[in-house]
């Protein structure tokens, strides 16, 4: 008799098992984006091979992290439901693709989101309301989120050397990133020239490589 | 200290377009081109990868929002839809496969993988009304060749044969050009009834050959398991699997 479907299934339960595949496990949803051992690049793997408990264990981490950035892309909730909803099914759909060699699974995932957020957003035409207070929240790069942040060298790297660009800069990128607009919105809010944005973010981008790399 | 970059540089610099890709700026055909670039570019790909890692540290001041319980609901009714099952040739299935059908469904793997394997491990091993010398059999028929077909959710993946005459090396061939991916290698394994995976080797790129002489005999028989595993770079260095399996396909009796 042919018992390849339960024994695979066993298997990969032994091996690849973690604290978060209990239910109990499951509810404390902490994931570490530490990449020596990158727990959602693992889960993503386990997707890979058809593990929907795997993709379950990866939404209770990472939903709502991902759709309160959705929501703030987009100004919108329930938009921000699809984009997570889009998201997560291109996770499972594409999980084969993911390469642990270049990066984290929880960087993979957020930048599916993201680009599905911004496709969305194009194709609404929402526009994101920018609080000016949330903007400094977000500036701090160092304030708790839902899930938890990269390792501490690399968060202080990155706010110490955001800390270092020019305000106008900052401000572009993080438009850019966290509300997801486009070189012309940015322009547009802060009535400035098409040019003089793209060059402030190239510019920056360059110094954060710069610094970052030190 | 920030140095004044020369703009026309930058505006060159891949790894600077990488990074406006990876922060959402580069929109329209200017995307679309570079994702084109994309294809076939590792090193591209490496340099999105890394600054899509550093620009995630932004994130640490969004306000989670709770989902609301139907976003999972609607997420798996998608996954689902997107696996349903086509229904497998209309020809006789084996017995061992039908009974390889219903323990699969029971235990909920997908039904995409479990038809499409079956189906083809019948189509490749034996017409319609013969006897299944997978359920009967205890020893490789000698002179025999058996293969195995592994998939990943249906798409078949490798290809693999074992000779059955003078236990030459099995070989092992790629079906569409896949390989690990970098700093990775993918380990064969057999894994009889209930018994730990035995480890026939390291997966190259290309056609593999793995020489079996220091097998068990008779281990590579019809109905007998094999998986790819994902494993560091050489294999795994415990003798057991410690990557999660990939591709999986059942020897079969090749006519």
């Amino acid at each position: 008799m042919v018992r390849g479907g339960p024994r695979v299934r066993e298997w990969v339960t032994a091996v690849a098992s973690t604290e978060f595949d209990t239910p109990e496990g499951a509810g404390r949803a902490s994931l570490s984006a530490d990449p020596a051992t990158d727990d959602a690049g693992r889960l993503i793997l386990r997707c890979a091979a058809g593990e929907r408990a795997a993709l379950h264990t990866l939404y209770t981490a990472m939903a709502p992290m991902l759709l309160g950035l959705a929501a703030r892309m987009l100004g919108d909730r329930r938009l921000g439901e699809e984009a997570v909803q889009d998201c997560f099914v291109q996770v499972w759909r594409n999980a084969a693709q993911f390469d642990p060699a270049l990066g984290g699974g929880r960087s993979w995932m957020i930048g599916i989101l993201r680009f599905r957020a911004i496709d969305l957003r194009e194709s609404e035409r929402r526009r994101a309301p920018i609080n000016p207070v949330e903007m400094e929240a977000a500036d701090q790069a160092g304030a708790l989120g839902a899930t938890p942040p990269p390792p501490m060298d690399d968060r202080m790297a990155l706010r110490h050397c955001l800390g270092q660009l020019k305000d106008a800069a900052r401000h572009s990128i993080m438009m850019a990133y966290v509300e997801g607009c486009s070189h012309a919105e940015i322009a547009e809010r802060l009535d400035q020239p098409l040019g003089t944005v793209k060059s402030w973010i190239l510019r920056g981008l360059a110094s954060l490589r710069e610094c970052l790399e030190r | 200290m920030t140095r004044n970059p020369r703009s026309d540089q930058d505006a060159q610099d891949p790894d600077l377009l990488a990074a406006e890709y990876a922060l959402g700026t580069l929109r329209g055909d200017a995307r679309a081109a570079f994702e084109r670039d994309l294809i076939g570019n590792p090193a591209l790909r490496a340099s999105v990868a890394r600054w899509q890692e550093r620009l995630s540290g932004l994130l640490t001041g969004v306000e989670p929002v709770t989902p609301p319980t139907e976003l999972w609901t609607r997420i798996l009714q998608t996954v689902d839809e997107t696996e349903t099952v086509t229904p497998p040739p209309t020809r006789k299935l084996s017995r061992a496969a039908r009974l390889w059908n219903a323990v699969a469904l029971w235990r909920g793997l997908s039904l995409t993988a479990v038809a499409a394997a079956c189906a083809m491990a019948v189509m490749i091993t034996r017409p319609v009304g013969t006897p299944d010398p997978s359920v009967t059999s205890t020893q490789q028929p000698r002179g025999r060749t058996v293969i195995a077909v592994l998939q990943d959710g249906g798409r078949a993946v490798f290809a693999v044969q074992v000779a059955g005459s003078d236990r030459g090396p099995a070989s092992i061939t790629p079906v569409g050009g896949e390989s690990a991916p970098a700093g990775r290698s993918y380990e064969l394994w057999a894994i009889e009834g209930a018994a730990a995976p035995v480890s026939l080797g390291v997966v190259g790129t290309g056609v593999t050959r793995l020489p079996l002489q220091h097998l068990p005999p008779n281990l590579l028989r019809p109905g007998v398991l094999l998986a790819i595993s994902l494993e560091p770079m050489g294999g795994s260095p415990t003798g057991a699997p410690t990557g999660p399996v990939l591709f999986t396909g059942t020897l079969v009796e090749a006519l």
